[in-house]
């Protein structure tokens, strides 16, 4: 319903930036993993954000094209036109999680530990704690900011009752 | 409508209407681009609403009528409100030309504005029904 696409909208930036917060929460929970099932160490976790498909994409208006409700009888009113505008607006973001292959993974003399490469030296994962703290607090930022529109939102929709 | 044409025309209804309208497109839009701000390649949107509303206030220079059914009437308020990615827009951050700052005031700005739509339509109606039912209060 149109009232609620703006809510819709600020729900895929919310659980965006969720799932943002959740891999930055991984990488600095596995700082210092060297054994993983797939084995080597810990693979940073890193989530990319893309835009939602727009209404105006061929594909989109080609579907809509095709589903259209045929009128079979005379007493069946016409399927309502989108309004024009609402062609251009975007429908929020989606995010995809990505593992990445490590760079430059941090190495550490220490012969005794288990996980020690021949030569002594232990491979540890490529996160840098300070990128990861730094992405958190834009992605929390960015998660206040989706909230501050949906509470617009809420009020704007309730007050439409009130007239 | 019959209706329309008798008692709501005459109010300020059908612009408020437009005002609720474009504001609701307008807090859409907004919303998506606060919803991309970290999305990298996102271009920004936005309503260009004054040019809409303005065009239900301003009067036409000519009012032209028809007289015959092969006229063309001159169009008076401009049709529906144009959704457009402004051109003029920095790439501060490298990763898209959204500017969280400016997205907030504007949605703080469209809020209020459409509280303002929302309560002189309302008064509207109000006066609407003190004049049908004669009496106030």
């Amino acid at each position: 319903m149109q009232i609620f696409d703006s809510l819709d909208i600020s729900s895929s930036g919310l659980s965006a930036q969720r799932r943002k917060l959740t891999a930055i929460a991984s990488n600095l929970a596995n700082v210092d993993t060297t054994r993983t099932d797939e084995g080597g160490p810990y693979k940073r976790r890193r989530v990319v954000m893309l835009e939602a498909p727009k209404m105006s994409k061929f594909s989109t208006m080609l579907d809509k094209a095709e589903n259209r409700l045929r009128t079979t009888d005379g007493k069946h009113r016409p399927e309502g036109e989108p309004r024009p505008g609402e062609f251009f607006v975007g429908s929020g973001v989606l995010s995809q999680e990505v593992r990445e292959e490590p760079v430059k993974p941090r190495m550490v003399y220490d012969p005794n530990h288990p996980d020690a490469r021949e030569d002594g030296m232990v491979l540890y994962p490529d996160v840098n704690t300070i990128t990861e703290m730094v992405d958190m607090i834009a992605a929390s930022r960015a998660y206040e900011a989706n909230i501050t529109v949906m509470n617009a939102a809420k009020d704007m929709a309730n007050r439409s009752l009130d007239i | 409508m019959f209706l329309d044409k008798v008692i709501f025309n005459k109010t300020k209804v059908p612009v408020l209407n437009a005002v609720l309208d474009v504001t609701q497109l307008r807090q859409r839009v907004i919303a998506n681009n606060i919803a991309n701000v970290s999305t990298k390649g996102y271009r920004k949107q936005d309503v260009q609403f004054q040019e809409y509303l303005e065009s239900f206030v301003r009067k036409p220079p000519v009012e032209g009528q028809t007289s015959n059914d092969r006229h063309i009437p001159i169009p008076k308020p401009i049709a529906n409100p144009l959704v457009y990615e402004p051109e003029s827009s920095l790439n501060d951050s490298g990763l898209n030309n959204v500017d969280i700052d400016r997205e907030m005031a504007d949605l703080a700005e469209n809020h209020l504005f459409f509280n303002a739509g929302q309560r002189l339509i309302r008064g509207q109606f109000d006066g609407l029904k003190k004049s049908i039912s004669g009496r106030v209060g």
